[in-house]
């Protein structure tokens, strides 16, 4: 008997070191995430993971302003303001004699800037003609008239007459250079120069700091005590009433919740009903929006933003009470760990902003951040009420 | 751009279609893309450890090195669990439990002699394992389970030599599967990882007699269910 028990249990113990089952069910992303955020374990990042999330960080920074530089600098803008969507591209241009009654002195040297302006642009359309153009001194204008009627020879001396030898000429960026059919010819060059000095530019880029009181709840139970968030703000102006404004702010929410909005098991893990919960939360905030100022005034005006904020969540600390059988009892949650949370909230708010130096701005804007998705391990849907109080600066 | 205009760099119209392009790639890629990518480049590094810094990169809370650990010994903790649990999702969840304990205590994990580490190591995981999947027996007050096993849980044999051999093992860890709880969780303390009904009777909180008529009966119907289905004593151990 004994002897046949041996056997038996020799064979069970080969089958349970080689019985084919199916192991391709590790998912260590899950573990990582799930196992390790309910625990409140700390599971170390490593280098790599720094980095990513630093570069998730450095990348959607890089991405939000790389947009309204593609925007504004590449394209051709439409916004009339000097110096938009300008690109410099320097082409020796020699302008030579076309006409044995014209003197040499016609001819120019010079250096063709192309420089794109829109108003340039639209005179072009126009098919403005040269010599009235000049008669009103623009040169520029009627350089572009002058390439559109084809009469070299009426242009040149056009300008000869009321302007001499002209160093700088302007077109738009759209007019291909190729178009300009000067022959080549023995040049002179007189030195005197006339130039269009351009308007004074603004930089379009602003950035401030910002300080922000607030308050969070989660669906519409009672507030908890205020929080604070503090940070950087960036923008770059679009138009004259249009900006995209990025921000990086860290800050601490404090809110209550009552346990039956907690998702399932997300506290404890054996089940037992969560109570209730009060909740203090470190993160940093990414709000990325549309900033719209509807009312301009002398020295300031009111402004209204929407956008979207999203969440790395630094750490999470849970004072809660839940039912153990009967008895209430309290317990905390306490955990360590880097999460994302893309696009949570809605940011909606309106404001005044005031200039107070030449360049620098103090805002006051009142906010409310609705949510779309939870946060936390709780997966609470959090909203804020708040007011950033920001000092902003044009860039120089 | 504005800074290349003032440090009055010549561009030529190629090097701004090219740059025409890449900002217009960056405008199109999306958020979540673009992360992807970073994601990918970071974690296309392979390289082989060996188990010892494995474990030492574990001890330190080295994200990287976890996930090797984990990848590499899930297969076997797997299988030790599930002779216990009878759900496989319930299973692949204890594992998981598992891991999470051996991570804490990998720090006072001791290393001795770098040969025989493995060894060592793997039956201090079995052991986490075996308690886990107990505490989740006990918690579930050893209540039989209802259903069958669906094909998908178990691996498909190949074509070689042994495949019939490793159908043979599988129908024994099902039939070890189809025992009650109590008789299952005594058998394969006993008889597969070898506790005997001293420390069998303190785990699952029996007595020792219990511990002892438990295993005689799992015994019993194993045996019965071998007589009955398989008349293979070719398979009988060592043979």
């Amino acid at each position: 008997m004994q002897q046949g028990n041996e056997h038996i249990d020799d064979l069970f113990r080969k089958a349970a070191d080689h019985y084919p089952l199916n192991t391709k069910s590790s998912d260590w992303e899950k573990f990582n995430e799930e196992f390790g955020r309910n625990s409140g374990v700390y599971l170390a990042k490593s280098v790599n993971q720094k980095f990513y999330l630093s570069a998730k960080k450095w990348a959607a920074a890089l991405v939000l302003v790389l947009v309204p530089m593609a925007i504004a600098e590449v394209k051709p803008s439409r916004s009339g303001q000097p110096g938009a969507g300008m690109r410099t591209l320097q082409v020796p241009i020699v302008i030579t004699q076309h006409s044995n009654d014209e003197p040499e002195a016609m001819a120019n040297f010079g250096v063709l800037k192309s420089t794109a302006l829109v108003a340039q642009s639209n005179r072009m359309q126009a098919n403005t003609s040269p010599l009235t153009a000049i008669e009103h001194g623009d040169i520029a204008a009627a350089s572009v008239a002058e390439i559109n009627t084809k009469d070299k020879s009426l242009f040149l001396t056009a300008i000869a007459e009321q302007k001499g030898p002209v160093a700088e000429l302007r077109i738009d960026k759209q007019l291909s250079i190729n178009s300009l059919e000067f022959e080549k010819a023995p040049t002179i060059s007189n030195g005197s120069e006339v130039q269009h000095s351009p308007p004074e530019k603004q930089s379009r880029f602003y950035f401030g700091a910002v300080v922000a009181p607030e308050y969070t709840r989660v669906k519409l139970q009672q507030f908890s005590k205020p929080g604070i968030n503090f940070g950087v703000i960036a923008g770059f102006q679009l138009n004259k009433n249009l900006s995209l404004e990025l921000g990086m702010l860290l800050t601490k929410k404090y809110y209550y919740s009552d346990g039956k909005y907690l998702s399932k098991n997300s506290l404890s893990r054996d089940g037992s009903d969560i109570i209730s919960l009060d909740a203090y939360n470190s993160i940093t905030e990414i709000p990325f929006g549309v900033k719209y100022n509807f009312k301009q005034q002398k020295k300031g005006g009111f402004f209204a933003s929407a956008g979207a904020v999203s969440y790395v969540m630094h750490k999470e600390l849970y004072n809660y009470s839940y039912d153990a059988n009967g008895q209430q009892k309290e317990g905390v949650k306490y955990v360590n760990k880097a999460a994302n949370y893309y696009f949570s909230n809605i940011h909606l708010s309106v404001g005044y902003e005031r200039q107070i130096s030449k360049n620098g701005m103090l805002r006051v804007e009142p906010y409310y951040r609705i949510p779309i998705s939870g946060i936390g391990i709780n997966d609470l849907p959090v909203t804020s009420l708040g007011i950033n109080l920001a000092l902003t600066t044009k860039l120089k | 751009m504005r800074l290349i205009k003032l440090c009055k760099i010549d561009l030529s119209p190629e090097i701004f279609r090219y740059f025409d392009k890449t900002i217009n790639f960056l405008t199109r890629a999306t958020f979540a893309n673009f992360l992807r990518i970073i994601h990918v480049l970071n974690h296309s590094e392979h390289k082989r450890y060996n188990l010892y810094e494995i474990v030492e990169g574990c001890r330190n809370g080295d994200n990287k090195f976890q996930e090797i650990f984990y990848e590499h010994y899930f297969g076997f903790c797997l299988k030790v669990v599930f002779r216990y649990i009878y759900r496989y999702e319930q299973s692949v969840d204890v594992v998981h439990d598992g891991f999470l304990k051996i991570f804490r205590a990998l720090k006072n994990f001791e290393t001795v002699n770098e040969n025989e580490l493995e060894v060592v190591l793997m039956g201090w995981m079995r052991r986490i394992m075996v308690n886990t999947a107990i505490d989740l027996l006990r918690k579930k007050e050893m209540i039989p389970e209802i259903g069958g096993l669906p094909e998908s849980v178990w691996e498909e044999p190949d074509k070689s030599t042994a495949a019939d051999q490793l159908l043979f093992y599988k129908e024994l860890i099902s039939e070890v599967k189809k025992l009650p709880p109590s008789y299952r969780t005594v058998f394969n303390l006993f008889v597969i990882d070898g506790y005997n009904h001293m420390e069998i009777a303190a785990m699952l909180d029996i007595s020792v007699g219990t511990s002892k008529s438990s295993l005689f009966k799992a015994r019993n119907i194993l045996q019965k269910a071998i007589n009955k289905n398989y008349t293979a004593p070719k398979y009988a151990a060592g043979k």
